[in-house]
């Protein structure tokens, strides 16, 4: 059970794959205000309208309370949508109450019995000691592509990017394509190729994706054979912490993780961002000694890495949201400057 | 990072409370001293709000009692060698004088650099154009306007723009002529009244967007340009409606993250290109069916909105400001509330805020009530709630405890609510449940009242929880329903009305239920880290508390709630005077209570515990509960906390200071006359009556005319003076309904007599008088609206000797243990006592800084059972003046008559100081607007009956000695002329438009400097066009900023001003500074004495943007 500090955006943050596995907690009183869009619409590139992937991703959502919705985008209701999909509304929780709990006793596990019959406290206590731990599911496999799927910006000649897609959010993709150029999703366990059909792939965006990094050995394996092409390189979440894996650095859990869209992020020269985040896993900056990688950007608050670069200038990380969705995106700059590299070598 | 940090900032203050621009500018000011003094920074205020906590004696710096206008500032700056300036936080007012200053070459001559913004983006943001080209540049879409010069130019440009579009004529005062326009039909019509109205043929057509949202951002940016939004807010009612007058969210309800990103991210980027550093207000409209948006206003510098947004949020906008001007970058600033994460960040909010606005519309009977693009609330307050509904009900009846958001039982035909929903007035929500009852679609009544439907559905909420509570009249509650009438917000006494119970019984029913609030924190990060705020508010959206009782010995203190007329900023000042005083006595803990977002006492860091709360016994009993205080404090704020008083006793809350028992002694009228009676104090006769025919023949008796008033009496509310026996009749009907349970007072009006306030503590036995303030108008007038004086002009020591006495024997008769105010009228040597209240009065903060006493110290002391340090009677120093001048808001309020009276129509006050009388009160009236033409120039008179005629003589001769050019209309003219003055042309009636020289005439040429119209004193029939003349008179002096004066003492201290102003230059001096010495302000020539003359600047420059 996690809990997110964000005001608006429920229909991005129940779709997006990094809560896959987890039951997520909205601290913010009021949710379903403004309904969901129609949850078939597709963006010109065919990605999925309004929302962070084509599905609800979480198990279960805890609210204080569900509003009648109004708006003129809005073709269903927030309890109606996760009815059809099967995912569980908790309704009428002190959720300050519980945030504390899960700041005090750091993210925990929790089980929701959904019916009409109430099974005992200990039942439910013996159901959640035999369920699966987190770090022991495969979400990755779940979210991430079988097989390479391209996707056209529309403009011919574009240069291609490849995405290592361990279930990365439809507006990391749309932050790409908006800025012309294609991008092919690839899958996680896989090492990029040096050309996908025939084209020369320029560049490598690793994204964000559920699950535990140091369990994903696969994923880095992958990654760091992908790394000796010397491609630049975007690091984005999850992707800054398998980056840091794979340049022999280390990642830590979080006690409560980092979820919200009112993170600062200090950069060396004392300019600061807001960002979105999503994260319960960071990289411990001291384990970046001798990787070829430094620190780049801090949060203030509690000292955790925010971003990173390194390798003569290729690789470029956040920790943290740049594409919003749901969020502020005054980082997005780190798409403009990492599109920039993908020109020069295209 | 080492900052430059300047060494002596001038701070601008905003002046006297009006509508557009009131107490929000005293939280602001307030924290940028915190902030300056943290810094080491020395800080001269100028301010002349003598009721405001910034201008109290500074830890660091010196106050400054003056306008705030260029020509007063210039000597500050020069003789305390000021090296910076901060214009932001003064609202409107501040940010024209100091743009006038640069503008003047000033600053630059001076070496004095303008902290935070540049004015050269200050400028971008007030200027039209400017403005259009900065946000293109921005890339942020605006609305154009077009001029247009004939109907059918209106025509094709509309066609281009696209209805509705809105028609502004160029030129005239108040957007009058102009308005909104469907269709061409519509247009044709709108435009041709416009362009005849418009001097230059000339109307703005604009693309129309009262049905959009509004949508409002804060944002604070730094040096560096690192930038953020603290908060948004979305207004209610839309467009059409002011943001000031609007109900507003925090956050925005209705905004999907697309939406919200879309304008948070044009908010920075207008932050950017003006080069914000500090803290701006961006407004925007949003389409409600698509994306698009425009910018509509940008603000640079802390607003109502900010004040707002900072007690909303918990993030302290104002001292983030000043720190960020002084040079700071956000990531170097902590967050206050939780002490270990950064300033550097967006507040999470995990509750709802509602600000609802204050209107005391009741106090203007002939203004025009809708709401529309002119503000004319007074105050506001904002409700904390788990759900918008509980938010919003609080709200309701934190305006006015007595007032519960609910429907009608019966409504109205449809038509009748139809159209009420398309003209939305103050009291639009209850006709949106009106309109539910009726059975109007909800969608209906959105488009109608363009109110986006999911406001329209939350209210639904409300209509169906009262539904289902009436169906269980005479049956036992289930605890489901009680539960979720109480989690939507209503109020045990409204739950009680809708079932036919008693409150008792609903509170009793729900707390054996269970069904009790539960106390949470506002945090600013919705419990992600933790925090020891001490900032609170009662939900039942919560399960448990989240802080446990206070130390034992604690002490609760209410405050005022809302600005309203009769009651603002003075009682702040009170409440926060105690706080001080009770902690520095020792006591444990001090929480406060208050409503009011525009306030330095809902500043958390200042009380012990701060409960943003509604003011009301089902919530003091609620928090009784939990803490469990030693004491209560009523009696600082203002009439609403006193009311209370019997009320919260009777439920046994231990009450701090005077006993509830002596309370309704003094404000029960028969309770106190007999004490009066007692103890041998002349009051005037009067007796409480409940039938006309008991009225009449006492009247008959003592003679018109006769001052009529109910009991429990709010700032005059339904006081009158009748002049005669057929008003009586008329008038009566109208003041017993407003107060049944109470009876109305007759008693006998003494003209021409003086009044004289008294402010007062007491510990029971000593009594430490702190001031005697002396009216310049005579009896009539209300306290608030008259000029007061210390020390008193003309009366003899003797006298005061009296009124001293009087106030002695009534402390140790009622047992007084706290702050009291008595007034007095005084007829030759005669003193009868009119009232005492047992409160902090408007005029404390007048006579505590003027004589340097620290009254509300003194009344913690008694309230804690210690005695008084000091008795006897405050003097202001030998050679000083002070002269307190209200402030009126006429012109915001469209259709107010200025004229005064007993019932209080002022919103403000300011108080400056001087070595003589006419020194201070033309400074104070410069500080109000109020023009002086000491070169001479043309008086327009009018007085009714013969007794003010004669009065106003000695002033009349003293202008025609100064060179004036006199009018009157011919009573009063012919009068002049019979005493001897030469010229007074006559003017005719501007009913007789036949008959030049009009009236009319002279008021369009603007052929006219100063008028005075006193109409006579009575109403019958025949007289009545003639009294409607001269309310347009006066509403046309109000319009055209022309000097008006309706009482004849007030014109004739004028004109003494006037003649003061042709042989002297005006001082300009602090009255007190921390490098001054104890007592300070006694010193009057600390420093090189400063002087102002104005002689030459009499004609002020064009007026810049109007205050928001």
């Amino acid at each position: 059970m996690v809990f997110t500090t964000g005001m608006v955006g429920y229909p991005e943050s129940l779709t997006d794959p990094s809560y896959r596995g987890q039951i997520l907690t909205f601290t913010y009183p009021l949710l379903g205000n403004y309904g969901v869009p129609a949850p078939q619409a597709r963006d010109p590139w065919g990605l999925p309208d309004g929302f962070e992937s084509p599905e609800i991703q979480v198990r279960a959502a805890i609210m204080q309370n569900l509003e009648p919705p109004h708006h003129w985008n809005s073709k269903t209701s927030l309890p109606a949508w996760a009815s059809r999909s099967g995912v569980p509304l908790l309704v009428g929780i002190d959720t300050r109450r519980l945030t504390a709990l899960l700041r005090s006793r750091g993210v925990m596990r929790g089980i929701l019995s959904v019916g009409k019959k109430v099974p005992s406290t200990e039942a439910l206590r013996r159901e959640l000691e035999r369920a699966p731990r987190y770090e022991e599911e495969d979400f990755t496999s779940e979210v991430t592509p079988r097989a390479p799927q391209l996707l056209s910006c529309g403009r011919s000649g574009a240069p291609l990017v490849a995405v290592l897609d361990c279930g990365i959010k439809a507006s990391i993709l749309r932050s790409l394509l908006r800025r012309q150029v294609d991008v092919v999703r690839w899958p996680a366990r896989s090492a990029i190729e040096g050309r996908f059909q025939g084209r020369k792939v320029s560049a490598l965006l690793v994204g964000n994706g559920p699950g535990d990094p140091s369990t994903l050995q696969p994923v880095v394996e992958s990654l760091r054979e992908s790394s000796r092409r010397g491609l630049p390189v975007l690091g984005i979440c999850l992707g800054q912490q398998l980056i840091a894996l794979a340049h022999g650095g280390r990642t830590f859990k979080l006690k409560y993780g980092h979820r919200g869209q009112n993170k600062p992020v200090v950069f060396p020269d004392g300019k600061a961002v807001i960002l979105s985040e999503n994260h319960g896993y960071a990289v411990d900056p001291a384990s970046l000694k001798g990787t070829g990688l430094e620190a780049w950007a801090f949060n203030p608050d509690d000292g955790t890495l925010e971003g990173m670069r390194g390798r003569g200038g290729r690789v470029l990380a956040l920790q943290g949201h740049p594409e919003g969705g749901p969020g502020p995106r005054e980082a997005s700059f780190v798409f403009d400057r990492f599109v920039e590299k993908v020109r020069r070598r295209a | 990072m080492t900052l430059d940090l300047p060494k002596r900032v001038v701070v601008l203050g905003s002046g006297a409370l009006k509508i557009g621009e009131a107490g929000e500018f005293d939280y602001s000011g307030s924290q940028c001293l915190k902030a300056l003094e943290e810094e080491g920074v020395f800080a001269v205020v100028v301010n002349p709000n003598i009721a405001t906590l910034q201008t109290d004696p500074p830890r660091l710096g010196r106050t400054y009692f003056q306008p705030v206008t260029p020509e007063f500032v210039e000597p500050i700056l020069e003789s305390e060698r000021a090296d910076a300036i901060l214009l932001s936080f003064g609202g409107q007012t501040a940010l024209n004088c100091g743009v006038a200053l640069h503008q003047s070459g000033v600053l630059r001559r001076l070496g004095v650099r303008v902290l935070g913004t540049p004015v050269k983006g200050i400028e971008q943001t007030e200027d039209r154009a400017l403005f259009l080209n900065l946000m293109a540049k921005a890339d942020v879409p605006v609305l154009k306007s077009h001029a247009v010069y004939s109907v059918e130019e209106a025509l094709d440009r509309a066609k281009e723009i696209g209805y509705p579009v809105i028609v502004r004529v160029a030129f005239t005062l108040g957007g009058k002529g102009g308005g909104m326009a469907r269709d061409p039909e519509e247009l044709r019509q709108v435009a041709s009244r416009g362009l005849r109205a418009s001097p230059v043929s000339q109307v703005l057509l604009e693309r129309y967007v009262g049905s959009f949202k509004q949508i409002e951002y804060e944002v604070v940016r730094d040096r560096l340009g690192n930038g953020l939004t603290v908060c948004n807010m979305e207004n209610v009612l839309g467009m059409r409606v002011h943001t000031g007058d609007n109900i507003v969210v925090a956050p925005s309800q209705t905004l999907t993250d697309s939406e919200y990103q879309l304008l948070r991210a044009a908010a920075l980027r207008a932050a950017d290109v003006c080069g914000i550093v500090g803290e701006c207000n961006i407004q925007f409209a949003l389409d409600p069916r698509n994306e698009e948006y425009y910018a509509i206003e940008i603000n640079a510098r802390l607003s109502r909105s900010s004040a707002l947004a900072s007690k909303a949020t918990g993030y302290p906008l104002a001292y983030v400001a000043a720190k960020l001007a002084l040079g700071y970058t956000l990531p170097e600033l902590k967050n206050r509330v939780t002490g270990v994460t950064t300033a550097c960040f967006e507040p999470a909010m995990d509750y709802v805020v509602v600000k609802h606005p204050r209107w005391d519309m009741e106090k203007f009977p002939r203004a025009r009530r809708d709401l529309g693009p002119t503000m004319k609330s007074v105050g506001e307050v904002m409700g904390v709630g788990a759900t918008f509904p509980e938010a919003l009900l609080k709200a309701v009846r934190m305006t006015e405890p007595r007032l519960d958001l609910s429907p009608p039982d019966t409504p109205r035909d449809r038509a009748a609510i139809l159209s009420d929903l398309a003209r939305p007035t103050p009291t639009v929500l209850w006709q949106v449940l009106e309109a539910l009852e009726a059975g109007i679609p909800p969608s209906r009544i959105s488009e109608e009242s363009w109110i986006d439907p999911w406001f329209v559905a939350q209210l639904e909420e409300v209509a169906r929880i009262t539904k289902e509570l009436r169906r269980s009249k005479g049956r036992p509650f289930s605890h489901d329903l009680l539960r979720r009438a109480k989690r939507l917000g209503l109020s045990d006494r409204s739950i009680a009305r809708v079932t036919d119970r008693d409150e008792e019984t609903v509170r009793a029913d729900r707390t054996a239920k269970g069904i009790v609030p539960h106390i949470r924190m506002i945090d600013t990060l919705a419990n992600e880290w933790p925090s020891r705020t001490n900032y609170l508010y009662l939900t039942y959206g919560a399960d448990t508390d989240e802080v446990g009782p206070p130390p034992k010995g604690s002490v609760l203190v209410l405050g005022a709630g809302p600005y309203r007329i009769g009651s603002s900023v003075e009682f702040d000042w009170s409440t926060m005077n105690l706080v001080e005083g009770l902690k520095a006595e020792g006591v444990p803990g001090v929480a406060v209570l208050n409503s009011n977002p525009e306030t330095v006492s809902t500043d958390y860091d200042r009380s012990d515990r701060l409960y943003f709360e509604e003011i009301t016994l089902e919530r003091v009993r609620d928090i009784y509960e939990k803490e469990r205080f030693r004491g209560l404090v009523s009696c600082v704020g203002s009439q609403l906390a006193q009311n209370m008083t019997p009320l919260l006793a009777a439920c046994g809350i231990p009450i701090l200071g005077t006993t509830p028992d002596s309370i309704d002694a003094a404000e029960n009228r028969s309770r106190f006359s007999e004490l009066l009676e007692r103890l041998g104090i002349p009051q005037p006769a009067w007796k409480a009556f409940k039938t006309l025919e008991d009225a009449e023949r006492f009247a008959d008796g003592v003679g018109y005319p006769v001052l009529v008033r109910p009991s429990y009496v709010l700032s005059g509310a339904a006081m009158r003076v009748i002049p005669g026996r057929a008003d009586l009749e008329r008038f009566l009907s109208a003041a017993v309904r407003i107060s049944p349970e109470y009876p109305v007072v007759i008693s006998k009006f003494l003209e021409g007599a003086g009044e004289i306030d008294l402010d007062a503590v007491s510990d029971g036995e000593r009594v430490l008088v702190a001031g005697i303030l002396e009216h310049v108008e005579q009896a009539g007038v209300h306290s608030g609206d008259a000029i007061l004086v210390l020390p008193p002009r003309s009366t003899p020591p003797a006298v005061q000797e009296k009124m001293v006495q009087a106030a002695q024997a009534m402390a140790r008769a009622l047992g007084i243990k706290g702050p009291f105010n008595v007034q007095f009228l005084v007829v030759g040597e005669e003193v009868y006592v009119i009232e005492l209240n047992l409160r902090a009065s408007r005029s404390l903060p007048f006579v505590s800084k003027a004589t340097g006493t620290p009254v509300l110290r003194e009344a913690a002391r008694a309230m804690l059972g210690k005695g008084l340090s000091r008795s006897g009677t405050a003097q202001v120093p030998f050679g000083r003046w002070g002269v307190k001048v209200p402030q009126f808001s006429f012109f915001q309020v469209e259709g107010a008559d200025p004229l005064l009276g007993v019932e209080m129509q002022s919103t403000g006050e300011v108080a400056c100081f001087g070595p003589t009388f006419p020194d201070a009160l033309v400074k104070a009236m410069v500080a109000t607007g109020m023009k002086f033409v000491p070169e001479g120039g043309r008086a327009f008179l009018s007085v009714g009956g013969p007794r003010l005629k004669e009065q106003l003589l000695p002033a009349a001769r003293l202008l025609e000695r100064l060179g004036f050019r006199l009018m009157a209309t011919e009573d009063t003219a012919a009068y002049l002329t019979g005493q001897g003055i030469r010229e007074v042309t006559v003017l005719y009636k501007i009913m007789e438009p036949e008959r030049e020289p009009n009236l009319r005439t002279v008021l369009e040429k603007g052929e006219v400097d100063l008028i005075l119209n006193v109409p006579a004193s009575f109403t019958q029939e025949k007289f009545e066009r003639m009294l409607e003349d001269e309310y347009i008179l006066r509403r046309r002096a109000v319009e055209l900023a022309i000097p008006l004066f309706t009482s004849v003492e007030t014109f004739s201290a004028y004109a003494g001003g006037l003649a003061w102003l042709r042989e002297h230059p005006l001082t300009v001096e602090a009255l007190y500074g921390s490098d001054m010495g104890p007592g300070s302000g006694g010193a009057l020539d600390w420093n090189q004495p400063r002087s102002v003359s104005l002689v030459r600047a009499s004609r002020k420059a064009p007026s810049r943007k109007r205050r928001r």
